[in-house]
């Protein structure tokens, strides 16, 4: 079986618990406006041309983005930091794009983690169909973000709507699945008292099995990758929000017995 | 820190360098008085010593807990014209250079010019060795193959063990006058030399008891003239400590302190042996003393600390003694790298922790002082408490404490031979060397150019910076078909150049045993009393001799770029990258492309690159390791640099890892600055597929953003790299937690710096590969987070 994936991190220490490895899978059907990742959108490889410097002077030189790889040759990759895992605590995530768009490779994978007893991880949009959360091999944790409660600006800043997410969510919290919740706060968006505390509301229901809720400030940072693709006019024109702009919101989710933090 | 800790702090920090003539002046009237004639070597030294001791200016600071002074004042710096003489030239240089200066006043530089020069010039110990060596050597030498370290300092590198906390000077002499005893002068033709040898000892022993007495004397006289009753009594109960030792054994917290001080500037008074002395495993020696008084209630916490803190002070007034010309290269630095260690196992094999390590730690991070150095042993029986409180130290930006894995430690020991008491008792000195701490002499002999040898490989022999033939011929560029080829000419360069710096080395101890012995430094390492021979001479219990391999990240590209362009895939052809090289890549910039872009390199964890720095390992260890010293000991090696990397790239043209000539090499067994591109885990297995255990010490560094210690839960992943890399037996790992400056300077040339990870929002990114508006952002971040 082959997945198609865009990176490799090793040493990622802030998806998750311990020292991981985090795979990125290509591929998303969203469209958030904010994105940070656009070279993950398309499920395709693709090239790009990137400048690299040497003495000053300024080299082009053209990167594939993404590439094919098989479940074996992937799983050889990722137990190259096995002893760190193992010293830590630590596992593999799987980010993306969304990867759950893969989910066959995904659940291949996984599988494979559980068998050599490796800690998985699924970082995930959440947008799926039903069918694919259920036939899905359970990770350890999951990774799942929280846009918006309101489903027609959840629509409009990420051109899909939140029903199948909220279900998925429903479905993997009934399942007892460990759920850390992660919430990018975007300006014009969710940056509120009001949507934060109708993302708190919405979840206090699970209050006891959700983990873990990370705050996610909002950061221009990928102004060069969209350069980069040449997809410069789809990016958010907002300015950058500083973490202490966040900490008004933690009262709203402390209330309701969660455990919060400002950039996980 | 209280207020008098504050008033010393500052007034070290703010000391000014200097050369005092006083040591030169005082060495040089014995040497011409009649009191120097007629005696044995030996003899004179101790003599010397004993001058010096009597005549030197008691210094005592004002306010200060531990007293004594190497020189009249702090940070004023003696020289020892018997190992070297500086001349006004070089006195003008101490003077003027824009780092590590010393100041030198009009009476020093007449000093100098009148009296100590005229005596010295052309009969120091330098003077000896450089007309000893052989015309191999001194080409060798002057293109930068390898450094000598004994032409300007004594041989020392070694720590003081747990010997000096269980006996004073007096008890020392008694075991002297057994040795005596036991000499037989029917059976042992060595016996007459051992009595001169074993006499100069104690003569050094008293001579120690006598400067510990003037400094009582100078105390109880301050005492008397002061009229601040508290003060008074202060001084006297410091006089009574230097009239306790280092005549007797201590019996105090604060005695075992002011005891290994004065047997310290002891050391650094005789000769100035590299690493200056180091007391070793500190919290092991200075707990016991801790815990009685605190059980006698004589001494609260809050006094230890204070005292601990004085003493700390001492370090930071002692810079490494000055020298100039290539070795002021070679550790340009007024650390002296004394190293204290912190944690560890105890002689039985059991964690060492205990409560002292913590008190050190918490001092280390107060005092924030450039000396003394530390570090912290780490071994699987440690708790993680004490990982955990050192990667918070280094959190500050710091440097220090680095960290040591004890087991790997012991078991380089065992290998070497050693007791395993004996090996537990020790750690590591200087930078990163391994030792017996109290019972062994391992004297490091030079840095070794790896990447300078392949250069003048692909040369056939010729030094391309001089055009001289100083090595074998071993091929043309266009004679070498196979990688293997190419590879078997390096072998034999390295090789030939190893010997002709193995027979400097087995020469050069001599000069030394013959010439100047150390006697005082004799009555704290193990067995020199008991078998009645030098310390220089092989009288400790282990005698090692260290070459330190220099550019193992710069060599393993440089082959592995070969092996692949030239070799694999015959892109090009060696003599193609040889004329690039000589041209420094002018006109030859997709080949230079290739060579940095387009070719694996050592750090990543890649197996095609790996492969290649153990392939050096091999040659360089199989050249060095197990070669007899003059001293009934062995040659081994240790890859580190100190800050040798930055004068041996220096001399070195471009290398097919695409360094551009004159460069800085690689650090270390570090990747090449900015080659590493997968993260610190890929670093460190990179670095683990060198043997360690075959070493004498490993230095790897690894550079990290503030971020990555941000909250306990990002300390503890810190830790638990170190504690993975010390599963593999890595040496030594140590952090450097990235400033605004380096950053700034990585937007600047960010071809150095493809391995700098920074943390953006919830995940990390390569800096190179930010938006210039966001590597600001970092910058700004970083620049507030800084302390």
């Amino acid at each position: 079986m082959h997945g198609i994936i865009f990176d490799i991190k090793r040493f990622a220490v802030h998806d998750g618990p311990g020292i991981r490895t985090t795979v990125f899978l290509k591929g998303c059907p969203l469209r958030c406006q904010w994105c940070h990742n656009p070279e993950s959108i398309n499920k395709e490889p693709e090239q790009v041309q990137k400048t690299v410097w040497l003495n000053q002077k300024a080299f082009t030189k053209t990167e594939t983005i993404g590439r094919k790889i098989s479940d074996t040759a992937l799983w050889e990759e990722l137990q190259k930091d096995q002893i760190f895992m193992e010293e830590s605590n630590g596992g593999i995530t799987f980010s993306g794009g969304e990867p759950l768009m893969q989910h066959q490779f995904l659940s291949s994978m996984i599988r494979r983690c559980k068998k050599h007893g490796i800690h998985s991880c699924i970082d995930t949009s959440g947008f799926a169909h039903t069918s694919t959360i259920r036939e899905l091999e359970m990770p350890d944790l999951f990774l799942f973000d929280i846009k918006h409660i309101d489903k027609d600006k959840h629509l409009q800043f990420t051109q899909v709507d939140n029903e199948l997410i909220l279900q998925n969510l429903r479905f993997i919290l009934e399942k007892k699945i460990p759920v850390r919740i992660r919430i990018p706060v975007i300006p014009g968006f969710n940056h509120s008292e009001e949507d934060q505390e109708e993302i708190a509301d919405y979840l206090t229901q699970w209050h006891q099995q959700i983990e873990q809720i990370d705050l996610l400030p909002f950061h221009a940072i990928a102004n060069h990758k969209y350069h980069r693709l040449e997809k410069e006019d789809q990016m958010l024109k907002a300015a950058s929000i500083h973490s202490e702009e966040l900490e008004k919101y933690l009262p709203i989710f402390h209330q309701r017995d969660f455990r919060v933090t400002i950039g996980g | 820190m209280n207020n008098r800790i504050k008033i010393l702090r500052q007034q070290s920090l703010e000391a000014i360098n200097t050369i005092s003539a006083e040591r030169a002046l005082l060495v040089t009237e014995f040497y011409q008085s009649n009191a120097s004639k007629g005696l044995s070597i030996p003899m004179t030294r101790a003599k010397a010593f004993e001058y010096i001791l009597a005549n030197k200016f008691i210094c005592i600071n004002n306010g200060e807990l531990i007293v004594g002074e190497r020189g009249p004042a702090p940070k004023a710096t003696p020289t020892y014209p018997e190992i070297c003489v500086h001349s006004q030239r070089d006195l003008e240089i101490l003077d003027t250079r824009e780092k590590v200066w010393f100041r030198v006043d009009e009476a020093t530089r007449k000093a100098f010019d009148e009296i100590i020069f005229p005596f010295w010039n052309g009969k120091t110990n330098r003077d000896k060795i450089m007309e000893a060596m052989s015309p191999q050597w001194h080409d060798a030498y002057k293109a930068g193959v390898f450094t000598e370290f004994q032409e300007q300092r004594a041989p020392g590198h070694t720590v003081c063990g747990d010997k000096i906390y269980g006996k004073g000077m007096l008890d020392i002499i008694d075991d002297i006058q057994a040795s005596i005893q036991q000499l037989d002068f029917i059976n042992d033709p060595q016996a007459f030399d051992k009595r001169e040898e074993l006499k100069a000892m104690e003569v050094t022993a008293r001579a120690l008891i006598m400067w510990a007495q003037r400094h009582a004397e100078k105390l109880e006289e301050m005492a008397t003239e002061t009229d601040d009753s508290s003060k008074a009594e202060e001084l006297l109960q410091l006089a009574n400590i230097c009239r306790k030792v280092p005549a007797h054994a201590p019996q105090t917290f604060h005695e075992a302190i002011q005891y290994y001080w004065f047997v310290h500037l002891g050391v650094i008074t005789e000769l100035n042996p590299w690493d200056s002395f180091n007391p070793g495993r500190l919290d092991q020696h200075l707990n016991p003393f801790y815990q009685e008084e605190l059980t006698n209630g004589t001494l609260a916490k809050e006094q230890a600390i204070e005292i601990l803190q004085s003493f700390w002070i001492k370090f930071n007034n002692h810079p490494s003694p000055p020298k100039v010309g290539v070795t002021a290269q070679e550790s340009n630095t007024y650390t002296d790298f004394c190293l204290i260690n912190i944690g560890g196992v105890k002689p039985d094999g059991s964690d060492a922790t205990n409560e002292m390590s913590f008190m050190l730690l918490d001092v280390i991070e107060e005092m924030r002082l450039l000396q003394p150095s530390s570090m912290v042993q780490l071994s699987k029986k440690n708790p993680d408490q004490l990982i955990d409180r050192t990667v918070k130290i280094l959190k500050t930006g710091f440097g220090q404490p680095s960290i040591f894995n004890t087991d790997a430690i012991i078991q380089e020991m065992l290998r070497m031979g050693k007791d395993i008491v004996d090996a537990r008792k020790g750690g590591a000195s200087g930078c990163v060397e391994t030792g017996a701490f109290g019972t062994e002499a391992y004297i490091l002999t030079g840095y070794f150019n790896l990447p300078k040898v392949l250069e003048i490989t692909l040369n056939n022999g010729i030094d391309p910076s001089t055009d001289k033939a100083i090595g074998l011929e071993t091929g043309n560029v266009s004679d070498f078909i196979t990688y293997e080829q190419l590879l078997s000419a390096f072998q034999k360069q390295v090789n030939h150049f190893i010997n002709i710096k193995i027979e400097g080395n087995n020469t050069i101890e001599r000069v030394f045993a013959n010439n100047l012995p150390v006697p005082f430094l004799s009555l704290v390492i193990d067995d020199c009393i008991s078998t009645g021979i030098d310390y220089v001479a092989g009288g400790a219990r282990y005698n090692t001799s260290y070459i330190q391999g220099v550019g193992l990240g710069t060599i393993t590209d440089s082959l592995t770029a070969l092996k692949k362009h030239v070799f694999d895939e015959a892109s090009y052809t060696l003599s193609q990258v040889a004329a690039a090289l000589q041209n420094n890549f002018k006109q030859a910039e997709n080949l230079h492309f290739d060579l940095v872009y387009n070719t694996p390199k050592y750090g990543n964890d890649d197996d095609y690159a790996d492969d290649r720095l153990s392939e050096v390992f091999e040659i360089y260890y199989n050249a060095v390791n197990g070669k007899p010293n003059t001293r009934d000991g062995a040659h081994r090696v240790n890859l580190l640099p100190t800050t040798c990397h930055v004068y041996f790239g220096s001399v070195v043209g471009a290398t097919p890892d695409g360094r551009m000539a004159k460069v800085p090499l690689s650090e270390g067994i570090s990747p090449v600055q900015g080659a590493d591109s997968q993260g610190p885990t890929a670093v460190v297995k990179s670095a683990a597929k060198i043997d360690h255990l075959r070493t004498g010490g490993t230095l790897l560094n690894q550079r990290f953003t503030p971020d990555f210690f941000k909250d306990d839960t990002a300390i503890r992943k810190v830790s638990q790299l170190v504690r993975s890399y010390f599963r593999m037996d890595g040496h030594h790992i140590q952090f450097n937690v990235v400033s605004s400056d380096i950053l700034k300077d990585a937007q600047l040339h960010p071809e150095n710096y493809r391995d700098l990870i920074v943390r953006v929002a919830g995940y990390s990114d390569y800096f190179n590969d930010l938006g210039e508006d966001l590597q600001n952002e970092i910058i700004h971040r970083t620049a507030h987070e800084e302390f």
